[in-house]
């Protein structure tokens, strides 16, 4: 189930909603035992199959998470910890890589082997990456394993950050999952959090869609320089707007309940380096892959050899994560290969230069970057990239088709460029502070919610592109 | 930092109310229609064992609850009134809004002219096969070829918003010329139209059809070739009128019934009555040849004619004396049927994106028709699915 569908927006949500607080403040527990039922309800209204993996794995996370703690060999509590890894990350392997091993065997050895993909339980790379962190974390110490398998339950599968994050880590969320006190002004900030997501994701993302679907779709005879390089700024917006539209959705309807999730983008297109866009770009993921990839395999304290070689595993299983696909892997080993150079010299270069240049640095490999992310295939990247730097011999008829694109969407393109830098948080900030100032605001955000629900109900592209992940 | 509570009360309003709303919408005015959209609106969803399971009763509750949100034609039309008039905005629901008539919107062109040349030839091939099937039982095949309204009208696009002319040009001249070569005999109609110094006149300004004075011109032309080539027929003369009735086209229904451009539905009348009997798919029917609506106020579609799409359409006249007409295409041919059943003794018309019986060539072998008109849109004349796949 979208965070944007009908079937959310007024049917799940309300439902939630208003059985979570015809429960009593004082039983915290029956008002998790809604949001587990609601949660678990809706990974089946996504995809049914997807609900038994789910419980599986819950179910093997509970008895490992109190295995590793209550055992004082430390020769067991690392083989339950090995075990649960390998089971998680076996699990997701089987659903999401098999089909592409087989596939790129095959193409190597000439073999013909066939495997008969399964349809990959829905969120199944978000909960994969919960259950490893609290693994870890219990293994290490960091927190407790929890005693109540429903809390667990919820904290895996609490439908807002189910399918696309933000990941938490259970040591932040338990406290809440024990003790939280909901409170309007949560309620209301959450609200506000699922307007602003609503519109990102209704008003700028689809719209920037609609020019980046139709450019990507070109073939090399059609696809010009100008064409590729607006396909390319408009899908880094397209993918911006989604994904954290999405989140601001996800942290909203958990204010909503009382649950503070973490932030996941702070102004990524403003990075001045790639070390920088990925502080700033999904910020859950890349401490994820920093705490328990990055960090256990030695971090930066082998010499720099062994850090660079670091750096490249944690970002082609960056790029894996996010699919099995040779594009996926080419955009990890693009950014190992930055995130490298900037560690050897390009960082103090950069360092050094004026704030400007770091800027359109970034832009442009965080652009090229996108690039290789949305081709298809190999020979897609090439033909694009080609495009780009006008290897083509598209025949061109630029002018008219810019145009048409600034008249169709000048104004969502414009907000997206707008809103890609902090403009539109410091100046909700500025309005907030006077009388007058709330009142704008405030209308600003009922056109928001407005213009989002008309546009909901007028079009069908709501898929979020982070869901396939 | 606090927040205001007013935008969270309008948040929770509109998400309790708007299912509530709708609730009581089903249960006290239900819809199963969508008037501008011409189509049936979605069905409480399957909700057995299986359905549950497979996920198709939450696609079914998205499908319903989107078809029936309450007051539904009322957000729609605010969007739309929101892109054409606050927005001004050249596409609207993807349509091209222009001064003279409302065209789909046409991307960017994107072909190949190789592809093109070989799709050409193969069409050409197995039309060459049909056409030989014809005069094997003695007939004579003729296909005609008309412009889409997109095609037709491609002038009135704006300059700077691509009108594909390129494309369908390169598709025409592929298809002429391999028709050519494979001597199967190919009419054009697009220089007709041209010819008439005025296109807006036979085409549809909402609609992606010719309009009823199209469909004339193409009657009057192929009765013309069809007597080049041996089978003298003379076009009757006919008086068209416009309807009142609100006319939704293709497009002008998109933009549910806020379309700047106004048209009328075309009915034609001849001066004398022939009876007829009619069948369509098997069934007797006292269809008319183009449907009335029972007031002024019924919204009228293209589908007036011939009933709209059928996939076998029987049309007996009992003069004996007179030739028979076989006419396979999409829903271009059904305007034209509408007068050409007049030259004929008996018409039949397939349609092979619903008709499911036998092939062409099995078909014209057991009705053995004096003529075989094929007729497609230019936009269709490479394309191999429904009535492109002629065997």
């Amino acid at each position: 189930m979208s965070l944007v569908s009908f079937s959310y927006l007024f049917l799940f949500l309300p439902a939630v909603l208003l059985v979570y607080y015809l429960v009593p403040r004082r039983h915290l527990a029956a008002r998790n035992a809604v949001l587990l039922v609601f949660s678990l309800g809706f990974v089946f209204y996504a995809e049914p199959g997807s609900l038994f993996t789910l419980v599986f794995e819950i179910v093997l996370l509970y008895f490992l998470g109190r295995g590793i703690e209550k055992s004082e060999n430390p020769r067991t509590r690392k083989t339950l910890f090995a075990a649960g890894i390998v089971l998680t990350v076996g699990l997701l392997c089987y659903f999401k890589y098999t089909a592409f091993a087989v596939q790129n065997w095959n193409a190597l050895f000439g073999t013909s082997f066939s495997w008969k993909a399964l349809a990959s339980p829905v969120g199944v790379s978000f909960f994969t990456f919960l259950a490893v962190s609290y693994l870890a974390d219990v293994y290490h110490g960091r927190c407790a394993a929890e005693k109540n398998p429903a809390a667990l339950a919820l904290y895996i599968s609490f439908f807002p950050k189910y399918t696309q994050g933000p990941l938490t880590r259970y040591g932040a969320v338990a406290p809440e999952l024990t003790a939280r006190r909901e409170s309007w002004d949560d309620a209301a900030a959450g609200a506000e959090r699922i307007v602003i997501g609503l519109g990102k994701k209704l008003l700028i993302a689809n719209a920037c869609a609609s020019v980046a679907n139709e450019i990507f779709a070109l073939s090399a005879g059609a696809l010009t320089p100008a064409k590729a390089w607006i396909g390319a700024f408009c899908y880094a917006w397209q993918i911006y707007f989604d994904f954290a539209g999405y989140t601001d959705m996800a942290i909203g309807a958990g204010l909503l309940f009382g649950f503070h999730l973490p932030e996941n983008f702070r102004d990524p297109y403003m990075a001045v380096s790639a070390t920088d866009f990925w502080r700033r770009w999904h910020i859950t993921l890349s401490q994820w892959f920093r705490d328990y990839v990055y960090i256990p395999l030695g971090g930066n304290r082998r010499g720099r050899a062994r850090q660079l070689l670091n750096i490249l595993i944690v970002w082609l299983l960056t790029g894996l994560w996010h699919g099995a696909s040779w594009n996926f892997l080419l955009w990890g080993l693009w950014f190992a290969l930055l995130l490298a150079m900037e560690k050897l010299w390009l960082g103090k270069l950069l360092e050094r230069a004026p704030r400007a240049v770091g800027h359109l640095y970034a832009v442009f490999i965080i652009l090229l970057g996108w690039v290789i992310f949305r081709s298809p295939d190999v020979q897609t990247i090439g033909t694009y990239a080609a495009a780009l730097f006008g290897g083509t011999a598209a025949r061109a008829d630029d002018a008219g088709y810019l145009w048409l694109t600034l008249r169709q969407y000048g104004a969502p393109l414009l907000f997206a460029a707008l809103l890609s830098t902090p403009l539109g948080k410091t100046a909700l900030a500025a309005l907030e502070k006077t009388k007058p100032g709330r009142a704008v605001r405030l209308v600003l955000l009922l056109l928001v919610l407005a213009l989002s629900l008309l546009t909901l109900a007028n079009t069908s592209m709501n898929a979020f592109i982070y869901a396939q992940f | 930092m606090k927040k205001s509570k007013l935008l969270l009360l309008a948040f929770l309003l509109v998400i309790f109310l708007v299912p509530a709303l709708t609730a009581a919408e089903c249960l006290l005015a239900p819809s199963g229609w969508s008037v501008y959209e011409n189509r049936a609106l979605a069905s409480v969803p399957e909700h057995s064992l299986s359905a549950v399971l497979s996920g198709k009763t939450a696609d079914g509750i998205e499908s319903f609850l989107k078809d029936h949100l309450v007051r539904r034609n009322l957000w729609l039309k605010a969007y739309t009134a929101l892109e054409l008039d606050v927005l001004h905005s050249p596409v609207v629901n993807e349509v091209a809004v222009t001064d003279r008539a409302l065209l789909p919107e046409m991307g960017v062109s994107d072909y190949d002219d190789s592809a093109l040349e070989e799709q050409a030839a193969a069409m050409a091939g197995s039309l060459a096969k049909i056409r030989q099937a014809t005069e094997e039982n003695g007939g004579v095949f003729l296909y005609v070829g008309v412009p889409e309204q997109r095609s037709a009208l491609r002038s009135l696009y704006p300059g700077w918003m691509n009108s594909n002319a390129a494309e369908w040009d390169a598709r025409e001249a592929a298809f002429s010329k391999a028709m050519a070569q494979a001597g199967v005999p190919l009419l054009l109609m697009r220089p007709v139209f041209d010819g008439t110094g005025d296109v807006l006149t036979y085409y549809s300004a909402v609609d992606h059809h010719y309009n009823l004075r199209g469909a004339y011109l193409t009657y009057e032309t192929v009765c013309r070739t069809l007597t080049d080539m041996g089978v003298p027929l003379t076009a009757e003369k006919m008086t068209v009128t416009g309807l009142d009735n609100p006319y939704f086209g293709t497009y002008s229904r998109k933009l549910y019934g806020l379309s700047p451009i106004r048209e009328q539905l075309l009915v034609g009348s001849f001066a004398d009555e022939i009876p007829y009997e009619r069948w369509d798919n098997g069934e007797r029917t006292d269809a008319p040849m183009t449907e009335l609506p029972a007031t002024s106020a019924e919204p009228v579609y293209y589908t007036a004619y011939m009933e709209g799409d059928q996939g076998e359409t029987i049309v007996k006249t009992g003069r004996e004396g007179l030739p028979k007409l076989l006419i396979v295409g999409d829903s271009f041919t059904n305007a034209l049927e509408t007068m050409i059943w007049r030259n004929f003794g008996e018409m039949r018309s397939l349609d092979y994106r619903h008709y499911t019986g036998e092939s062409l060539s099995d078909y014209i072998k057991d009705y053995q028709p004096d003529v075989v008109l094929v007729m497609r849109d230019d936009t269709s004349y490479l394309s191999t699915a429904g009535n492109g796949g002629l065997k």
